[in-house]
């Protein structure tokens, strides 16, 4: 238990590893379908060339959108939380633009942007923005009022309030809200990849299914759930040593 | 006017400015009704240099808005409240009730109390170590340096606050009901404490408080408010005391006072 | 209704009728190609006819694609929600440290799911089932976190003991007490879920189908139908509101007595 203790993934890792073993050793499933692990990994390497540039290609359009979606947040969030006159007229129309998902908003992009970059980090901003919008508003809310109270009793103005006290306190929800997004981003970026349909690893996944390369479709899919469990614990990671006070009340 | 009144010729030596407040009035536009609600309606108020006045009243009467008033976080609503002598500025420092948010979650105890000298703009690190230890120290928080507010009780958080307006060094020191969160037994503590440390620095300290028993035990001189809107209902000044908190509480004199500021808080609170 | 709930409405009214009145000008004006962003009015009048006349040639109007995509997203959700309750109870309920299950629920977590729908299609077929295996998956998730959650905090009250003072049973304790105690967070995970069905709902559409809103949005774009795509885009939005208006009426019922 030690080392599930030091690695939390450890022993679902090894649980998942079992079953699939067992299951295509067995012939529970068919192993033409779902090749065993050391199958899937051979294959994978194989073909490491195709499946290392559609990797960096989705990566990087997925950033792009991310920070791009990220960055319009913080600009719009920080208004909207802070002036409530811009919030009465501003989060109604949020919402409801919001209700919009990224996924929705592919076929769209595809018709008026027609390149793949522009449509997948398009899309992944388009999502961003929205869950990040609600954080930093969230954050903006919460900045206490007393400590800014404070700021200005020791003689700050307004600029410095928000350097000494605004940002620092908002950092942490900028973070969380980073890292809800990693998931948020890959979602979109593989649909928005399968939809497009030309590169990336969601096109990578469809091509070799439909030539029946189970193994290295799988290879793929096991690659994206590790990029994304690798960025979601390494923001977890920096949450905790950046602001070692911040306590996040639920972990849903 | 009830009680005594105090003679404000007598001048006291301190660094500190005198404070005078003079037809202060606030009012604050109430939502969907014509008629503003009228917090503090014209109030004359002056505290001499270096002294210790508690300010006693019901709750939601503007003792607090009174002193954000005079630290300038607050704006007025009409008459003036001025300083002498006016120049240099006065540093004015403030420790609020709300002590869990009024520090910084992300900064330990020591960053804490840099905090004021931070804004200031003092750029040595070490001269702002210096004085944050020097008064970390004085309140009792020594070992808590790296301790984040969170991890801290009420009352050591609230020290934490009173150390951070300390390092700043004010000429006035304005306090909002500090002890008006903590539980009786810390608050006792905490009483005692700070009649001390406000002894040793001879500054002007407003001290606002809810308890009678607080105002009495702290201040040098007492000024009593009125429910809404703000109005002195008594204003005196006590003798010099020595005594401790246990032999003061069980004096006569205490219980006269004690009776006289409940009874016009009483009156005043039935038809209000 | 209070007076602020409707002077806020009324704000959003206004800045929505800016945005498609702006929409409406520069388009009507061809300050953009109005192939490509059409008019609002026409975006209306040709959504509200394919209703029933799609713009292909035969099948199945826009009504109907929006009647299977919600019978995916109900049926997925409502799968996702009671099988998360029970795993996430019995789960934690029978905690033992270390227990395997919660750290493969914690793995799984942050792997989107979207990812597996090529292979259900192979399994299963393209029909219905692979989308609501895909959307009860997700919503599986959301719940059973937050039921484990909401029992972990349950367990931790007194109300447990206080039933055992009565000298009830263990299941009566499970039943009458920490069930009712973590219903608030249950309701709050199925109530992610609700979000997150509609994104699988229009993502597994979109991929591998041969009807759906997600399909409807994406053949219309390959057919060059714009003010249809935009049409079913908007649908998507205001689904999302639907839904989210009438959870939100539902969890009010349920979660009556927690609130002062």
């Amino acid at each position: 238990m030690r080392g599930a203790l030091r690695f939390p993934g450890f022993t679902a890792v090894a649980v998942i590893l079992a079953t699939w073993v067992a299951a295509t050793a067995t012939g529970f499933v068919n192993s033409e379908f779902i090749p065993p692990p050391h199958e899937v990994l051979r294959a994978g390497a194989e073909d490491w060339t195709n499946l290392g540039a559609a990797t960096v290609e989705s990566m990087w359009t997925a950033l792009v959108g991310y920070a791009v979606g990220f960055g319009a947040a913080v600009v719009v969030g920080m208004a909207v939380g802070r002036y409530a006159s811009v919030d009465s007229w501003v989060s109604g129309p949020l919402d409801f633009f919001r209700a919009i998902p990224a996924v929705a908003v592919v076929p769209m992009a595809l018709l008026v942007l027609a390149d793949s970059f522009l449509v997948g980090a398009f899309a992944v901003a388009w999502g961003c923005f929205f869950l990040a919008v609600i954080n930093v508003i969230a954050g903006v809310k919460h900045i206490p009022d007393t400590l800014q109270d404070a700021a200005r009793s020791f003689g700050a103005g307004e600029v410095k309030v928000l350097r000494k006290v605004g940002i620092p306190s908002l950092l942490p929800y900028f973070l969380s809200s980073l890292r809800q997004n990693v998931s948020v981003a890959l979602i979109v970026i593989v649909v928005a990849d399968m939809v497009v349909g030309l590169s990336g690893l969601g096109f990578y996944i469809l091509r070799t299914q439909s030539n029946a390369l189970f193994g290295r479709m799988y290879a793929s899919i096991v690659l994206i759930a590790i990029i994304g469990y690798v960025a979601f614990r390494l923001l977890e990671v920096a949450q905790r040593r950046l602001f070692p006070w911040w306590s996040e009340t639920s972990l849903t | 006017m009830v009680g005594d009144l105090v003679d404000m010729t007598t001048p006291k030596t301190s660094s500190s400015p005198a404070i005078h407040l003079k037809g202060v009035t606030k009012t604050y536009a109430r939502r969907g009704q014509d008629e503003d609600l009228k917090i503090i309606d014209s109030l004359d108020l002056s505290f001499r240099p270096g002294e210790l006045v508690t300010i006693v009243g019901p709750s939601g009467c503007g003792k607090s808005t009174i002193l954000k008033m005079i630290d300038g976080l607050t704006p007025l609503t009409g008459g003036s409240i001025t300083f002498e002598p006016s120049s240099p500025k006065p540093r004015i420092g403030f420790v609020f009730q709300d002590y869990s948010n009024a520090l910084a979650p992300w900064k330990t105890v020591q960053k804490n109390v840099e905090f004021g000298l931070e804004i200031e703009g003092v750029a040595s690190r070490t001269e702002r170590a210096e004085a944050a230890a020097r008064y970390i120290e004085m309140v009792g928080l020594e070992g808590f340096e790296k301790a984040y507010p969170r991890e801290l009780s009420g009352g050591m958080q609230q020290r934490v606050q009173l150390a951070r307006v300390l390092a700043f060094e004010p000429d006035v020191l304005l306090m909002d009901e500090p002890f008006g969160s903590l539980d009786a037994q810390i608050r006792r503590v905490m009483q005692e404490e700070i009649r001390r440390i406000l002894e040793s620095l001879d500054r002007t300290v407003l001290f606002v408080t809810h308890d009678i028993e607080e105002s009495l035990y702290l201040g040098d001189r007492t000024v009593v408010l009125d429910h809404r809107p703000a109005r002195v209902l008594t204003d005196f000044e006590q003798g010099e005391r020595t005594s401790s908190y246990e032999e003061f509480v069980a004096s006569n004199e205490f219980r006269t006072r004690y009776n006289q500021v409940w009874s016009l808080l009483q009156r005043r609170g039935d038809h209000a | 209704m209070t007076k602020s709930v409707w002077i806020r409405g009324l704000k959003t009214a206004i800045v929505l009728a800016a945005i498609f009145g702006v929409w409406e000008y520069v388009s009507r004006a061809e300050m953009v190609n109005q192939f490509l962003f059409p008019p609002p009015t026409q975006v209306f009048t040709d959504t509200v006819a394919a209703f029933t006349d799609p713009p292909y040639r035969s099948g199945d109007g826009l009504l109907f694609q929006i009647g299977k995509s919600v019978y995916r997203a109900v049926a997925g959700w409502l799968i996702g929600v009671v099988v998360g309750v029970v795993f996430g109870v019995v789960v934690e309920w029978w905690n033992k440290p270390g227990s395997v299950a919660i750290s493969l629920l914690e793995f799984l977590r942050p792997i989107p799911v979207i990812l597996f729908l090529p292979v259900l299609v192979l399994v299963v077929g393209i029909g219905d089932l692979s989308r609501i295996i895909v959307i009860a998956w997700a919503s599986f998730i959301f719940v059973a976190i937050n039921t484990i959650f909401g029992v972990r905090t349950a367990k931790q009250s007194l109300l447990p003991d206080v039933v055992r003072s009565f000298g009830g049973t263990e299941t009566l304790v499970l039943r009458r007490a920490v069930l009712g105690l973590a219903v608030p967070q249950i309701v709050a995970g199925a109530r992610q879920a609700v979000g997150v069905a509609l994104v699988l709902m229009v993502a597994s559409e979109l991929i591998l189908s041969t009807d759906g809103l997600g399909w409807f949005i994406l053949f219309m774009r390959r057919s060059l139908f714009p003010a249809e795509m935009y049409g079913a885009i908007l649908m998507v939005g205001i689904l999302g509101l639907i839904f989210g208006t009438l959870f939100q009426r539902l969890q009010k019922r349920i979660l009556a007595p927690y609130l002062d």
